[in-house]
C-alpha cells in the first residue's frame, strides 16, 4: 500500500467516524424504537468514575464469585464482587504494566485469568493479584485479531480468531475464522478453521460479520449472512441456521458508511463485496438446551437480545436505545447502558436460568 | 581538611562527568527485530482503537487499514521504506 493510499485510508476513516458520530448531522431515518424489556436483572450496577470519564468496559469477564471489567480506555482491570453486599468496582490491576495492551478476549482459567490482543501472545494472571503475570504463550502469529477465548476442562484454552491476511503486492483482504487448542504446556493445534472472505466468498468482506464466545470446551461462533450459529467441540463442527431473524433496516448514515468502505482502498475484493441491506442479525450467541440467545444490532448504535426456540425466532428480550454492548457468559449476560453523557454506565447482570423455560411456554 | 575537601570535589566532578557521558551518548539504533515488533505493536493497537472507536459499519474498513499496515511491518517492507 502506497502512502497516498494510507493517506488515503486514513481519511476515509475519519470521514466514517465523523458521520457515524456526528450529533449535528441527524438524518432521521430510523422509526423510533419502543422499548423492549421482557426480563429482570438480578442486579444493576452504577459505574461512575469521580474526576474522569466513567468506565469504558470493552470486555467483561465472569466468573463464580466475580466480575471483571476491562476499560478500554486505561487497560485497567476492575472487579466487581459477586457476594458482597457492596458491589463498587474495585481496580485490581493494569494488563500495561507486562506490555498487554488493547484485548480482544478475557478467559477464566483455574490458574488465573487469561487475556489475549492482536500481539498473539496469551497471558496468565494471578486471579488474586492480576498484577501478577503467571505466565505467557505465543499462541498465534501478531496481527490476527482474537474473537473469544476460553479455558478447556483440562487445563488449556481454546481460542477462536480472525485470520486476516492480505495477498502481497497488493491489498487483496481474505480472513478465515480458526478455532486453535491450546494445551496447557503451549502447544498449539488448529481443531476448525472456515474461509470468511476470500477466492471462495469473495462478496462477504462487509456483509458477513462474525463473532464468537467459549464455554466450557465449546467455541460457539456466529455469522451474520447467512444468519447461522457454528458450534465448535474437540468431537467435531456443526453448523446451525437461525430462521426468522429480525431484519432491521439499515439507517441512512449505515448506508452511507458501508459504500464508503466499499469505496475505500481496499482492492478487488473489497470494490465487489456485498453490503448487507440489514444490520447483522447475530453478533454472539449462547446455546441453553432448545433456547438460544442472540446478541444483534439493533440500531446503529444499540443492540437487542433475540430469544431462539429450536433455532427459530420467538422474541426480543431487551432493546432500549442505551443498549450499548451485551456479553453472553457460562451463567448469564451482562447489559452495559451506555449514559456517558451524564457522566455514568449502567451495568446488569440478567441469570440464564429463567431463559430456558421461555421456549417451553 | 582542606585536601579533604578537594578529594572529595574531585569525586563529584567525576560523577558528574560519568552522568554527562552517559545521558550525552548516542541513543542506540533499533535492530530489525525490535522496528518490527513496534511496528506490529502501534498498527494492533491502532486497529483495537479502530474497531473499538468507530461505529459497525465502519470494522471492515479497520480490517483493510490493519491488513495493509501488517504488510507494511514486514523487514522487506520497513527496509525499503527507510532506504
Amino acid at each position: 500500500m502506497t502512502d497516498c493510499r494510507r493517506v488515503l485510508a486514513s481519511a476515509l476513516l475519519l470521514f466514517v467516524a465523523c458521520r457515524g458520530g456526528g450529533q449535528e448531522d441527524v438524518v432521521a431515518a430510523d422509526t423510533p424504537v419502543e422499548p423492549i424489556v421482557r426480563i429482570a436483572p438480578v442486579f444493576t450496577i452504577t459505574l461512575r468514575a469521580e474526576g474522569s470519564a466513567p468506565l469504558d468496559p470493552r470486555e467483561i469477564l465472569e466468573t463464580d464469585s466475580a466480575l471483571y471489567l476491562l476499560d478500554g480506555r486505561s487497560d485497567e482491570l476492575w472487579m466487581v464482587a459477586l457476594r458482597l453486599a457492596d458491589r463498587t468496582p474495585r481496580l485490581v490491576g493494569s494488563l500495561r504494566q507486562f506490555g498487554q495492551r488493547r484485548v480482544f478476549a478475557l478467559a477464566s482459567h483455574p490458574q488465573g485469568i487469561g487475556a489475549i490482543g492482536a500481539d498473539g501472545i496469551l497471558r496468565l494472571m494471578a486471579d488474586t493479584a492480576p498484577s501478577l503475570l503467571v505466565h505467557t504463550w505465543r499462541v498465534a502469529e501478531p496481527m490476527r485479531r482474537p474473537l473469544a477465548l476460553g479455558a478447556t476442562s483440562d487445563g488449556g484454552w481454546l481460542l477462536a480468531l480472525s485470520f486476516l491476511g492480505v495477498l502481497p503486492g497488493g491489498v487483496m483482504p481474505f480472513d478465515s475464522t480458526v478455532v486453535v487448542r491450546i494445551d496447557p504446556r503451549g502447544s498449539v493445534r488448529r481443531v476448525w478453521s472456515t474461509e470468511r472472505v476470500g477466492l471462495s466468498r469473495p462478496r462477504a468482506f462487509i456483509a458477513d460479520r462474525m463473532g464468537g464466545i467459549v464455554v466450557v470446551d465449546t467455541v460457539t461462533l456466529v455469522g451474520a449472512e447467512p444468519a447461522r450459529v457454528i458450534t465448535v467441540t474437540d468431537g467435531g463442527a456443526w453448523t446451525d441456521t437461525l430462521l426468522g431473524a429480525p431484519r432491521r433496516a439499515l439507517g441512512v448514515r449505515e448506508r452511507d458508511g458501508l459504500a464508503a468502505t466499499r469505496s475505500g482502498p481496499g482492492g478487488g475484493l473489497l470494490r465487489s463485496a456485498e453490503l448487507p441491506v440489514v444490520r447483522p442479525v447475530a453478533l454472539a450467541a449462547r446455546r441453553l438446551g432448545i433456547a438460544t440467545v442472540v446478541s444483534a444490532q439493533a440500531g446503529e448504535t444499540h443492540l437487542s437480545l433475540d430469544l431462539y426456540c429450536d433455532l427459530r425466532f420467538r422474541e426480543t428480550l431487551l432493546e432500549t436505545t442505551d443498549l450499548s454492548q451485551l456479553h453472553l457468559g457460562r451463567r448469564g449476560v451482562v447489559a452495559l447502558r451506555d449514559h456517558s453523557d451524564d457522566g455514568y454506565v449502567e451495568l446488569a447482570f440478567y441469570s440464564w436460568a429463567p431463559l430456558a423455560g421461555r421456549c417451553v411456554a | 581538611m582542606k585536601h579533604h575537601r578537594s578529594r572529595w570535589t574531585r569525586t563529584l566532578f567525576a560523577f558528574l562527568a560519568v552522568v554527562a557521558l552517559l545521558l550525552g551518548r548516542p541513543a542506540q539504533a533499533q535492530t530489525p527485530t525490535e522496528s518490527v515488533a513496534g511496528c506490529v505493536d502501534s498498527a494492533a493497537d491502532a486497529f483495537a482503537r479502530c474497531v473499538g472507536d468507530l461505529p459497525w459499519y465502519a470494522e471492515a474498513l479497520c480490517y483493510v487499514k490493519y491488513g495493509a499496515d501488517a504488510i507494511l511491518c514486514a523487514p522487506a517492507m520497513l527496509i525499503r521504506a527507510a532506504s
